[in-house]
């Protein structure tokens, strides 16, 4: 560095070398500076990189979510870990009547669905009752729990009999596919059974899908 | 392969969730019913005899007494049982049993 013609001279020599190491020093600075400058602009560039991808990647989330209780989407349970149903029915029946139970009464249990991410929907307690059925006859039911709704159902398809016609007398595979639909939650393995006796009352249990043993 | 059990009502509800499928008749005697499902061992639970292995041993005289209703006497077997049960309750039938 040199020291300014007009200072030369006029100053001592100890002032003359520390202005030269205070333009040093300041000339070290600008160069810092510019360099955390470049930094800081490479590192806008990435985030914004970064960002985009996030959000790319948020707006498909939703077709896949499994867990929000009352939202769905045509491919919610599909290729997923199915959730499993805690606790069970219990049903009290006539000659023409069968009543299901999942309020906790009658030997039924309140209902649990635990999801695959541990999180846990409780089922709102409720029972259904089917009138207008035949003595001493053995009918098969198809529950379903639906997200949307957050109630349980029992299908209804072609077949049903009953009021409402929830209850079969064989096997419904068209009920169980209403059962296993996207936005519902199968509430038993397979079917339920009850029947109506031939005089009297009587009554049975079922329903779950949490390691109760076999359904027919 | 199912079994048959008499017990107090109230003892079958507070299993009903563990035994899974289960089915009930009522018998004369009010707080007990004669109950069809798979095994069930719970305290206060009876035990008929097995509906094979022990296909012509009499019920105990104390079930046979409170299954009068359905034209259950002493002596009779668990075969008769459930036949006379199963003429009141399908699930109780012979098919459905064994």
């Amino acid at each position: 560095m040199v020291i300014p013609s007009n200072l030369r001279g006029k100053i001592p020599d100890e002032a003359a070398f520390a202005i030269e190491q205070l333009q040093e020093s300041v000339k070290g600075l600008k160069t810092g500076f510019n360099s955390f400058a470049n930094a800081l602009q490479q590192a806008q560039k990435s985030i914004k990189s970064q960002a985009a991808n996030i959000s790319q990647s948020l707006s498909i989330l939703p077709s896949a979510d499994l867990l929000s209780s009352g939202t769905s989407s045509g491919v919610k349970t599909q290729a997923s870990i199915p959730p499993t149903v805690n606790n069970g029915f219990a049903y009290t029946s006539t000659t023409t009547s069968i009543t299901w139970f999942w309020d906790g009464t009658n030997g039924s249990m309140l209902l649990q669905i635990d999801w695959p991410d541990g999180s846990v929907t409780q089922v709102p307690p409720a029972s259904l009752q089917i009138t207008g059925l035949t003595p001493n006859t053995a009918y098969k039911f198809y529950p379903y729990f639906n997200v949307d709704l957050n109630m349980v159902l029992f299908a209804q398809v072609a077949g049903g009999v009953g009021t409402p016609p929830v209850a079969y007398t064989a096997v419904s595979a068209s009920a169980a596919g209403i059962v296993n639909a996207d936005r519902n939650v199968a509430m038993s393995s397979g079917s339920m059974a009850a029947s109506t006796p031939n005089s009297g009352t009587g009554g049975g249990s079922g329903g779950g899908t949490g390691g109760k043993g076999g359904l027919q | 392969m199912k079994n048959l059990y008499i017990a107090d009502k109230k003892i079958w509800e507070q299993h009903a969730l563990s035994i899974g499928e289960s089915h009930w008749i009522p018998t004369d005697d009010p707080d007990k019913i004669l109950v069809v499902c798979d095994i069930w061992e719970a305290e206060g639970v009876e035990t008929l005899p097995h509906p094979f292995a022990e296909a012509t041993q009499p019920i105990a005289d104390h079930h046979a007494d409170i299954l009068k209703g359905l034209g259950i006497q002493r002596g009779h077997t668990v075969t008769d049982v459930i036949r006379e049960a199963g003429k009141i309750h399908p699930h109780f039938k012979h098919n459905r049993v064994y």
